[in-house]
Formats: C-alpha cells, sequence, structure tokens
C-alpha cells in the first residue's frame, strides 16, 4: 500500500491522459457531453424529461418559448486498470510493482472524479465493480492486496473476455507481456472499444540480464513446462534478440496507434523513479 | 582385429557412470523463470541459424562418452593381426651367445618377445611349432593352436653353454614344409641368415672377453689363454685354488688380440678355477675350470708264465701285475683284469675284464672251435673297434702253427673266413680271446705283439688319466665301464646326482663334473672333468642381417598393438574437451 505521504504528494498531480469524459456523474474532466457547467456551449427547445432548472427564463421572455440552455459539463470518465496476475508476475519484484502502479493510477483516477474499475488478468478473471470517490481507494486497495498471482495469461483472449463496456475512456495495461498468443490482438481490441490505451511494461532486470550457466533446466513458472538448455554466448546473444524484439515490437506498435507505451524495471522506487518515468511520458503531471 | 586382454571390457562400465553423472548433474541446475517465452524463441532463432546447434548441447557429452569408450578400448589392448598366417615354424637360436646382454635383456629374451608381438598378431586357427636349436634341436611344441601354450613354450627357452644346430632346426623346418602348404620358418638368432626362411636378428654388436683354456702343469703353474672380441682393454684375471683365491693377474690386450698368462697354483690341486673380474656382454665364458686327474692303478692277475705277455702288459705303469695260476686267480679279490694262458679255472671270476689265449672252453660268447693248421696271414678286420684295436699293426710274416677258430663276439683278426682273436662286452665286462697259443706262433717275437696288446689293454682298461677329456657343453659324454663298479654315477656342477649309464647327455652346465666309481668294500674311485662354453660363441662382435618377409616389416609386420594409438587418442579427446568445456563456461 502506498504511503500517506505519497499519496499526499499524488493530491498535487492528477492523470493527465486525454481521455474525454463520456458523460454521467460530474467530474473533472470536461466532456463532449453538454452539462451544467458554467462553460456555455448552445440553445435546444425543451422537451418533456427536461430538467427544468436548466430553462433560460431570459429566452423564454423575449421568444415565449422554452429554451434549455445547453453548457460544456465537467463529467467522470472510466479508467480501467487491467493488472496482469499470472503467475509470471510474481517472479522477482514484478508483483510489487505491478500492485504499485494500479495503486497510484487508482488513487489519481478516484482523487480525480473518474470512475475506476480494476481487473485482474489471468487466474480467476476477477475484477471491482465501478469505484468513484476518494472513499473507494480502500476498496481498490483491498481488491489488490487480495490478488494473489496465479494461472497462465493469455493476454488476447483474456482481454476480449473482459466486461469492458464499448465507450470512451481510459485503459491501462500493466503486464509483463509474457503471453503466448501476443498482445496485439489485445490492445486493438482495447482500442475497437474506444479507449485509450496505455501499455505500462514491467519486467525484472533478471529477465533483461539472466544470470545463468552451463547446462541448466529452465521451469516456465505458469505452464511448469521445461527446457534443458546448455547456456552459451551464442545462446544468450538469441535471448537478448528475442527481449529486443518483444520490447522494440510493444512499443513500436504503441506508437504507431497512439497508444501510451512506458517500461519499468521491477527494482525501480515507485515514489521517485517510476513517477518520475510516468511524468516524463506525460501519463501523470 | 584382436584383444589381447577382453578383460578390460569392463571399461565400458565407465559410459554408464558418466550418462548417469550427467543425468544427476542435470537434476541439480534446475531454474524457474517467469516464462519460456523468450528463451523458445531464442532457442528457435538459435536452431535456425545452426542447424548443429542441439548436437552442440551435449558435445561434452559426446565427448566424454569418446573419450570413455577409447579408454576401454586401450584397457582391452587392440590388435590389429599382421604378420605371418596360418603355419608357422619359430626356430630359436638357443647357443651360448644367445646370452649376451644389452641394455638389460639378453638375445634370448629379446628374441621372445619379438616372437611373442608375433604371436600376438596371430588369429585364431593359426598354428605354430616352437623348434629349439640348442646342441641338439628340439621340438617344443608341435603344431599348437593353443596360442598361450605357445607363449608358454616361448618364454620358457633358456640359452645353453654350447652352440646352436641352426641347419638342422631349418631343415626339419623345411621338411615339414614340404607336406605344409604355406608354412612360415621364422628363426630368431644373432647370427643365423638365410634366403630362403625368415630371419630375425636379435641384438647388436657387443665387446666381449673370453677364457679360451686353462691348465695346469705338475710345476705348479696354471696356463690360461685369454682372448679381447672388443675394444682395447684390461683384463683381470682371478684364480682360486679349492676354492681358495691364489694368484691374480692382469692383462692389456688390443682390440682383437689373444693373450695368455701364468699363474700359480698350490701343486697339489685338486681344482682349480680361473675367471675375468670385469662385467662384459657374455658372463659365461668369464670363467675356466680345470679338475686334476687321479690317477687309477689296475690289478691284473696273469696266469701263466709268458714273459712276453707279462713284459707287453708290464708297459702300461698303472696297471700292478700279479703273477698266479688259473685256479688261484679264481680266490683273489678286487682284480681288474685275469690273463688266462691257455687253461681256464673251472668257474670264471664273477668280475674284471678277461684276456685269454687259446681257451679249450667258451669265454663270455666266444666259444673255440675245431682246431686248424695254418693256412695264411692274418689280417684285421673292418669294422670299427677292429680297427681300433689293430691300429698301427703292420701283420706280416706273421706264422701260426696251430689254431682254433673262434666263434661269437666281435671278429678282430681273421684268417680267410675264420677269426683268430675276438673280443665281447657283456653287461659292462670286456674280454678279448685269442684263438691260438702265443708257443704256436712267431707274433710274440714281432713288434705288433706289444702295439696289439697295449691296444687291447687300451679297451679293456682305459687309461684313468686320460678317461675322460674335457669338453664344451652340450657334448655328449661316453662314461667309462668298470665292470667292479656296482654303482657308477655323475656329479654335476649344480651339485645334482645321476646314475651314470654308457653316456651322460645332460653336460648343459658349466664347470667341474666328477665321476664316481662305487666298488663293494672299496673306497669310491673318482674322476673328474670340465666342461666349458663353446669358444667360438665368445666372438659377439657381429650379428648376422634379418632377412626375409618379417625382416622387412620388422615387428611392425608382427601384429601391432594399437594400445598406444588409442591413448594417444584420448589425450587428443581430453584436450578437446577441456578446450570445450572452457569455451562453454
Amino acid at each position: 500500500m502506498l504511503s500517506e505521504g505519497f499519496l499526499r504528494r499524488l493530491d498535487a498531480l492528477r492523470l493527465t491522459l486525454r481521455a474525454p469524459a463520456q458523460g454521467g456523474a460530474g467530474g473533472l474532466r470536461r466532456s463532449k457531453a453538454l452539462g451544467t457547467s458554467v462553460e456555455f456551449s448552445d440553445f435546444r427547445e425543451y422537451a418533456p424529461g427536461d430538467d427544468p432548472r436548466r430553462l433560460d427564463w431570459n429566452a423564454y421572455a423575449r421568444f415565449d418559448r422554452l429554451f434549455l440552455k445547453l453548457f460544456m459539463e465537467e463529467q467522470e470518465t472510466q479508467v480501467n486498470i487491467l493488472l496482469d496476475a499470472s503467475t509470471s508476475m510474481a517472479e522477482r519484484g514484478k508483483w510489487e510493482m505491478a500492485q504499485g502502479l494500479a495503486q497510484l493510477f487508482g488513487y489519481l483516477a478516484l482523487r480525480g472524479g473518474d470512475r475506476v474499475t480494476l481487473y485482474a488478468l489471468g487466474g480467476d478473471g476477477r475484477y471491482t465493480p465501478s469505484l468513484s470517490g476518494r472513499a473507494d481507494y480502500m476498496r481498490a486497495v483491498r481488491f489488490l492486496e487480495d490478488i494473489r498471482p496465479a494461472g497462465e495469461l493469455r493476454l488476447c483472449r483474456d482481454v476480449q473476455r473482459l466486461p469492458v463496456k464499448a465507450g470512451r475512456g481510459i485503459t491501462l495495461l500493466i503486464t509483463d507481456l509474457m503471453s503466448p498468443d501476443g498482445h496485439e490482438k489485445a490492445l486493438q481490441s482495447l482500442q475497437y472499444r474506444k479507449q485509450e490505451v496505455t501499455l505500462l511494461h514491467v519486467l525484472s532486470p533478471w529477465e533483461m540480464e539472466p544470470e545463468l550457466e552451463g547446462m541448466v533446466r529452465l521451469i516456465d513458472s505458469e505452464t511448469g513446462e521445461n527446457r534443458e538448455l546448455l547456456i552459451s554466448g551464442d545462446l544468450m546473444k538469441a535471448y537478448h534478440a528475442a527481449l529486443e524484439g518483444l520490447l522494440k515490437g510493444a512499443e513500436t506498435f504503441c506508437h504507431d496507434r497512439e497508444m501510451g507505451y512506458i517500461r519499468l524495471l521491477s527494482d525501480m522506487d515507485i515514489e521517485v523513479e517510476a513517477l518520475r518515468a510516468l511524468s516524463r511520458v506525460g501519463i501523470v503531471g | 582385429m584382436r584383444f589381447l586382454f577382453p578383460a578390460g571390457a569392463w571399461g565400458f562400465a565407465a559410459l554408464l557412470v558418466i550418462t548417469a553423472l550427467y543425468l544427476l548433474r542435470r537434476r541439480s541446475e534446475s531454474f524457474t523463470v517467469p516464462s519460456l517465452l523468450l528463451w523458445q524463441r531464442a532457442m528457435a532463432e538459435q536452431q535456425a541459424m545452426k542447424p548443429f546447434q542441439k548436437l552442440k548441447k551435449n558435445i561434452l557429452f559426446f565427448i566424454q562418452m569418446a573419450l570413455a569408450l577409447l579408454l576401454a578400448l586401450a584397457l582391452m589392448r587392440p590388435a590389429v593381426s599382421g604378420g605371418v598366417r596360418g603355419e608357422t615354424v619359430l626356430i630359436f637360436d638357443l647357443s651360448a651367445s644367445m646370452q649376451a646382454r644389452e641394455n638389460g635383456l639378453s638375445r634370448l629374451e629379446l628374441a621372445q618377445r619379438r616372437a611373442d608381438a608375433l604371436v600376438d598378431g596371430m588369429r585364431e586357427g593359426d598354428r605354430v611349432t616352437v623348434l629349439a636349436a640348442g646342441d641338439r634341436v628340439e621340438i617344443k611344441l608341435s603344431r599348437s593352436g593353443d596360442l598361450s601354450r605357445v607363449r608358454s613354450a616361448i618364454d620358457g627357452l633358456q640359452a645353453g653353454n654350447g652352440g646352436a644346430d641352426m641347419d638342422g632346426a631349418v631343415s626339419l623346418a623345411q621338411a615339414m614344409a614340404r607336406d605344409i602348404e604355406g608354412l612360415n620358418i621364422v628363426a630368431f638368432s644373432d647370427t643365423y641368415a638365410a634366403s630362403d626362411i625368415q630371419a630375425v636378428r636379435t641384438g647388436t654388436p657387443a665387446d666381449n672377453r673370453a677364457l679360451l683354456s686353462l691348465s695346469v702343469g705338475a710345476d705348479g703353474q696354471a696356463f690360461v689363454r685369454v682372448a679381447n672380441y672388443g675394444r682395447d682393454a684390461a683384463v683381470t684375471l682371478e684364480c682360486s685354488a679349492d676354492g681358495e683365491l691364489c694368484d691374480m693377474a692382469v692383462l692389456e690386450l688390443a682390440e682383437g688380440e689373444t693373450g695368455s698368462a701364468l699363474l700359480r697354483v698350490p701343486a697339489d690341486s685338486e681344482t682349480v678355477r680361473v675367471n675375468i673380474a670385469e662385467t662384459d656382454a657374455l658372463a659365461a665364458d668369464n670363467t675356466r675350470w680345470y679338475a686334476a686327474r687321479q690317477a687309477s692303478v689296475y690289478r691284473a692277475a696273469l696266469c701263466g708264465d709268458n714273459v712276453f705277455l707279462e713284459k707287453a702288459v708290464s708297459l702300461r705303469d698303472d696297471i700292478m701285475l700279479l703273477r698266479t695260476t688259473a685256479r688261484e686267480a679264481a680266490e683273489l679279490e678286487n682284480i681288474d683284469l685275469y690273463i688266462f694262458d691257455g687253461e681256464l679255472p673251472q668257474a670264471l671270476p664273477e668280475h674284471g675284464a678277461l684276456i685269454c689265449l687259446a681257451p679249450d672252453s667258451a669265454v663270455l660268447d666266444i666259444a673255440p672251435g675245431n682246431a686248424a693248421e695254418y693256412g695264411g696271414n692274418p689280417r684285421a678286420d673292418t669294422a670299427d673297434l677292429a680297427r681300433r684295436l689293430t691300429q698301427n699293426l703292420l701283420l706280416e710274416d706273421i706264422a701260426i702253427r696251430r689254431y682254433t677258430p673262434l666263434l661269437g663276439g666281435q671278429a678282430v683278426l681273421r684268417l680267410g673266413d675264420e677269426v683268430l682273436l675276438s673280443v665281447a662286452e657283456e653287461d659292462g665286462r670286456k674280454a678279448a680271446v685269442l684263438g691260438f697259443d702265443l708257443h704256436d706262433s712267431n707274433l710274440p717275437m714281432k713288434g705288433d705283439f706289444p702295439v696289439l696288446v697295449q691296444n687291447l689293454l687300451s679297451w679293456l682298461l682305459p687309461d684313468s688319466r686320460q678317461a675322460i677329456q674335457d669338453g664344451t657343453c652340450g657334448q655328449m659324454i661316453a662314461i667309462p665301464a668298470d665292470s667292479r663298479a656296482v654303482r657308477t654315477d655323475v656329479v654335476l656342477p649344480s651339485g645334482k646326482t645321476l646314475a651314470a649309464e654308457q653316456t651322460l647327455e645332460d653336460t648343459a652346465d658349466q664347470g667341474i663334473y666328477t665321476l664316481r666309481y662305487t666298488y663293494d668294500g672299496q673306497p669310491d674311485r673318482l674322476s673328474r672333468f670340465a666342461m666349458h662354453m663353446e669358444n667360438a660363441e665368445s666372438d659377439v662382435r657381429s650379428v648376422g642381417p634379418s632377412s626375409g618377409a618379417v625382416a622387412l616389416g620388422g615387428t611392425a609386420n608382427a601384429g601391432r598393438e594399437l594400445t598406444p594409438w588409442a591413448l594417444l587418442a584420448c589425450l587428443a579427446l581430453l584436450l578437446l574437451e577441456w578446450e570445450v568445456s572452457r569455451r562453454v563456461a
């Protein structure tokens, strides 16, 4: 759980993602929907059911017809935080980093008046109800703390099954991308649902530079599958090439589709290094 | 391909051990990783780049397995079959020169090694005959297919102190070759060479000094001759008499020179031994022995009063003559020779040699026939013994008035077809019978008479001082018979005692032999003689060339053991394994 001091520092920040508010309860995000805020937008004739408080009586006096005064309404935005909770995330501090990021985004979103839904990918696929208001922050924390990374991640399958409503919103996907069915379709699927997608790619330093030598048996933490390998210089080169392919591929894919992408290492201090990295790419500010 | 040590196959168990170690080692190094995704992609990429990557993964394992395999093979001592095939005769020169040593090995041991290598290269079904060529040719093993027996026969050979009848051995082998198609004949010798067989030379030229002879005079001086078959050298001679060192001398001899030295020995010495103090290639000819002869005195009983006969017998100074009658003679004891002139006793004495002149009854198997009148001059028979007994006789103008032809025995003198003088030997007892009375002949007046008597005496009573001459090892020795002896035996230089028959064949050892006659109620009579190494074998400076197929191929053709090559390959694999593990690490 994030410290009180860090939360107070977050009070000065907000999510700067550019997703438009989509209506509903009023929030701090400017919506395309016309509402009750002070910023005037247009008039339209009254229709039964409209809020009589929005009638423009001056217009009625001049034109003898009932008009509603329309304003750009400041509405709340749906923020979906998709958290990879498969077994691979349990390795070497990745889960702690992912949990911290989810709390950070949850806090910023709830404090900004947005609605937040947390989804655990992999395992039993749990998710929270729509949370709103600062008071729900603790519910989000409890949800995150209850999750134990387990099971195998199939990112495309799991994302497509998510009950994310089609509609404008922000989706933050926190994962190590260790999914055999790739990540492209999953991200596209979110984009099709009008989500402003940001991919937070969390890896451990060991994954970046594995310390292995000689003949080893590597066991997949998710599937239990194992491989016997003779660790040679050539094999390590091939591994780094594969890793580079994954990183570059994900970054390029996101960039080409105007998605956010940021790579975070599990040994980063979330309150300093991770927050600075998030600020640098404009996710928070 | 053959394996000389099949039990080495147990070494293949190392393959199982290595496999087990690999399995155990693999279990101990497991790592749990978040995902195999990237590793699988890496492996796919690597295998796409290098088709043999999978092989490389286990290359250490394969190298170590190959190493263990080669080591096990080396343990089994693999050998390629080579050299001779089928049926083979191996001839070994067992002459004294094969005792010459170089680098701690004798020439015979070198020959045995080369022969063993030849046998190692043989296959099942090949048969081998081993001929030992000493003074006589001996078949040690005949056409054996059991190669272990062949090796035992080869390894059991020992060089003698005599010569080698290599020609006889080769002739025997060539006789076999006439009946056995494709028979290989391989001779191992330091000197023998022949173009029609395969001869394997053993040994290299070496320096040697040898004692050629030793004699001791009555003046107490030993005369010794020494030959230097090598470079200039000083030869130290040590002389012992009856086991006590009594004199020594140093001879400076140039290369190839033969010198002599006089050494002082006590006058009454029974045995003298001279040896060369320095070590050289051949030790067997560095010692020489001398045994003083002890003269024996024979007792002869002359029955009758024939003066001519008495004078002729008395010429031998080792015969003590007793004059008596035929009747009294039978009662005398310890008589070595009875001479009966005419009358014979009722019963012939049981022991002792006999000379009977015109006997009236049979002597041994010689019987008198019907009396006859003179008809001509006697002549000598042509048989070997007759020639020996009539040696130096003129047999001219001899007149015999009356005689009795003899029947039986071996004829010595004949008159026409009839026998005038006959000899016989029965159970070691000798007899000479004259078929006429000396009074009826002019023979005693002739110079032939004492010669004939001495010839007969030398056969009947050999001179004890010249009974057995010193000889060379391997030579067969004739043992003089003594009809009075109840037992005759020979004590060999090794101390072993053999019962003596007519001949002594076991003369392989150098040294002093003692011939011992044992009498009933009388002291033993001893006669010593020395046997020495064949002098011709002492010159070991020249070594004959090898010839034939074996010589051309040398030992390489004699079936080659591959163990050194297997070990070399092991070493190479070991280095490769070290390099690969270094690179993998």
